[in-house]
């Protein structure tokens, strides 16, 4: 599950806030989701663990990804980090956000929706809720957070954390 | 205005001013810094600053008020606010363009401007 958190809700200081250094220190590890991450947000392909084939066929070294396309597979490939997505443009956060089922990110609440990229389900988490729907997602950020969401409208559940003893 | 090399030709369709990039990653905006870099070691009149300058101890002022004609503040969201008064007072005297998704409030009124990257050329309108 994807967690996300907004900006103003959350201390800065105690989260990754510079993506380029958190990839940098990432133990690269191809998967499905990482060749997904670099096709929608450069346009691009999954070469190997040391360079990518951009949009106009040239192969360059990872280190040349986009920050937001770096932000995106931290946040995949570091799911105990906590990402700011501040320098994310619109199109690797909703990347990720449709992408991603692991991780943790915070987000500016920007007012702009995110849009839904295929007919996959998303997981996603906020405020304690499961979200499997960009646009449910988008109703709840939009319409009626802070206050408590249509739980009928499909798209949403509690989540139920379990303890043991 | 044309700038650039046989390898990457850069350009710039502005006129003096403050200029924010639109809110999409991957377009090309640090291939232009690291271009722009290279210019100015070229001896144009042109200059960009990231956040791993901040990091290595270089001053924003130092780029702001280097008097280039074109001025380009990468990754600005990781050293935001920075310089604001130096922008504000250079703003009308080249054109400073800024990589920001989330704008500051003590920014200066700015204008939105386009980056469209081929292969061998960057243009910024």
């Amino acid at each position: 599950m994807l967690k996300i958190q907004f900006d103003d809700e959350v201390d800065l200081n105690t989260i990754e806030c510079d993506a380029e250094k958190v990839f940098d220190n990432t133990k690269f590890v191809e998967d499905a989701t990482v060749r997904t991450l670099i096709k929608s947000i450069e346009q691009g392909e999954y070469f190997d663990d040391v360079v990518f084939t951009d949009r106009f066929g040239h192969q360059l070294y990872l280190e040349n990804l986009s920050t937001g396309c770096k932000a995106a597979i931290g946040v995949h490939l570091n799911p105990d980090k906590t990402i700011y997505l501040v320098e994310c443009g619109l199109n690797a956060r909703d990347a990720i956000i449709n992408y991603c089922n692991t991780g943790s990110v915070v987000i500016e609440d920007n007012a702009i929706s995110i849009r839904k990229l295929n007919d996959e389900n998303i997981c996603v988490e906020l405020d304690g809720y499961l979200f499997t729907d960009v646009n449910r997602l988008n109703y709840y950020i939009n319409d009626e957070r802070p206050f408590k969401p249509d739980l009928e409208r499909k798209g949403i559940e509690v989540i139920t954390y379990v303890t043991g003893d | 205005m044309l700038l650039g090399t046989e390898r990457c030709k850069i350009t710039i369709n502005l006129t003096n001013g403050l200029y924010v990039f639109g809110n999409k990653s991957a377009t090309g905006k640090t291939r232009l810094y690291k271009e722009l870099v290279k210019l100015k070691a070229y001896g144009n009149n042109v200059a960009a600053y990231t956040f791993n300058d901040k990091l290595l101890g270089h001053p924003i002022e130092d780029v702001l008020n280097s008097g280039a004609e074109v001025i380009l503040l990468d990754r600005y969201d990781m050293y935001s606010g920075d310089g604001v008064e130096i922008i504000d007072q250079i703003k009308d005297k080249c054109v400073l363009l800024i990589d920001c998704k989330k704008i500051p409030d003590k920014l200066p009124d700015f204008e939105g401007c386009t980056i469209k990257m081929t292969r061998d050329s960057i243009e910024v309108s």
